[in-house]
């Protein structure tokens, strides 16, 4: 039996389960929405037995050890927990609500160790990658990086074009007027503005994104010809619907592949989606890892078929067993 | 002008030294949002993914496992969805 984790809306996965239905695969799928609950555990008879609350009220138990392939596409793994009341505010309250966290924690710990001590594609531990450690990797693997920087004012005049992005995950401000979301963007020198830590990258000089989909070894590479739009030319997901990026699939060369595989074999990654820049010199610079990220985007336009992919080496490691 | 950025609707945040650089361009993705009912943005985020000529739509922050397609993006309406 297979065990997922995803979110409840997320496209891929239904792809890849559709794919796992051909191929005659059993499998359980949590949800970020989904209850975990803890049924039973006896180690002395190996039964770790997990009841999952669906939103629609179905309930499935299932036994840990009765899995044989995990997928982490996205999602949590937290036991869910209900009896602590809305009173806890006492000082003898709180550290025994502290306590409890701590008891919990403990438990959801063990069962990340079981679960992703089977053959699997991702853990819930690596879901977010520090984006500074993945460049400081990156650069110690070899590849190029983008000239990198945290400020919190222009103390010195930027004699080169720089942009800016989030430290972290792109991020989305909610408001009555719609929802606001943020991009890479130039930045132009303000002297003695004074700011938030921000990440600024010298501006590469782009021939081209580089998109790749990296799976247990494979690589699947797209080109994205962002520069022909001045829409799209700073960040490729400031979409132009009226005249699209020409997307097209890409051979990356095979220095570069062993240079990746060494990135992704140190940041214990099994898959991930890859920001790459081609320059116009020839040069490759790594911008940033996404273990969760979208790799419909990549799939479609190159016909790539990776959730098939994806459920094909599911459907070979259970063969091995 | 058109309002697109975040500033153009809270010019107030334009000076705050404790918000990051990259916020100055948070805008609203083009195409991203569309309304599905009069004067009204349905409450949850509906984005739509073109694959050569069809739409895939789905919600991307709620609980609901919608995704359908369609061959335009005019032929939806909130009824379909």
């Amino acid at each position: 039996m297979v065990l997922i984790f995803s979110n409840e809306d997320d496209v891929t996965t239904d792809k890849v389960i559709q794919w796992l239905i051909y191929l005659k695969l059993t499998f359980i799928r949590i949800n970020n929405c989904d209850k975990i609950i803890l049924d039973r555990l006896d180690l002395a008879n190996s039964i770790v037995e997990l009841k999952i609350i669906k939103l629609n009220g179905v309930n499935e138990v299932f036994n840990i050890n009765d899995i044989k392939f995990v997928w982490y596409r996205r999602g949590h793994l937290k036991i869910f927990h209900t009896g602590w009341g809305n009173n806890w505010e006492s000082n003898i309250k709180k550290q025994i609500r502290a306590h409890l966290g701590n008891e919990l924690n403990e438990i959801d710990d063990f069962l990340e160790y079981l679960i992703f001590n089977k053959p699997h594609i991702n853990r819930f531990k690596f879901h977010r990658v520090n984006k500074l450690i993945s460049l400081e990797i990156a650069k110690s693997v070899g590849l190029n990086i983008p000239e990198t920087k945290i400020l919190k004012k222009f103390d010195a005049k930027l004699d080169k074009l720089f942009v800016t992005k989030s430290i972290s995950e792109s991020f989305v401000v909610q408001t009555e007027h719609g929802n606001f979301a943020t991009y890479t963007a130039d930045i132009s020198h303000v002297e003695n503005k004074i700011f938030f830590y921000s990440l600024i990258q010298k501006k590469i000089n782009k021939e081209a994104d580089i998109r790749v989909f990296y799976l247990l070894g494979e690589f699947y590479a797209m080109a994205i010809m962002s520069q022909k739009s001045p829409q799209t030319s700073t960040d490729f997901r400031l979409y132009d619907y009226k005249n699209p990026n020409r997307k097209f699939p890409f051979r990356l060369p095979t220095t570069i592949e062993d240079k990746i595989k060494n990135l992704m074999s140190k940041m214990t990654l099994e898959s991930g989606s890859l920001d790459l820049v081609l320059d116009t010199s020839g040069e490759y610079y790594f911008l940033e890892i996404n273990p969760i990220g979208q790799f419909g985007m990549t799939s479609y336009p190159c016909n790539y078929y990776l959730e098939k992919r994806v459920a094909e080496i599911i459907f070979t490691n259970l063969s091995k067993l | 002008m058109k309002k697109k950025f975040l500033f153009d609707f809270f010019p107030e945040l334009e000076d705050n030294k404790d918000l990051p650089l990259n916020l100055r361009n948070a805008q609203i993705p083009e195409g991203v949002h569309f309304k599905v009912s009069d004067n009204k943005v349905i409450k949850n985020n509906i984005f739509f993914t073109k694959y050569s000529s069809i739409y895939e739509v789905f919600y991307s922050q709620n609980c609901k496992p919608i995704s359908k397609l369609f061959k335009s993006l005019e032929k939806i309406n909130k009824d379909e969805l």
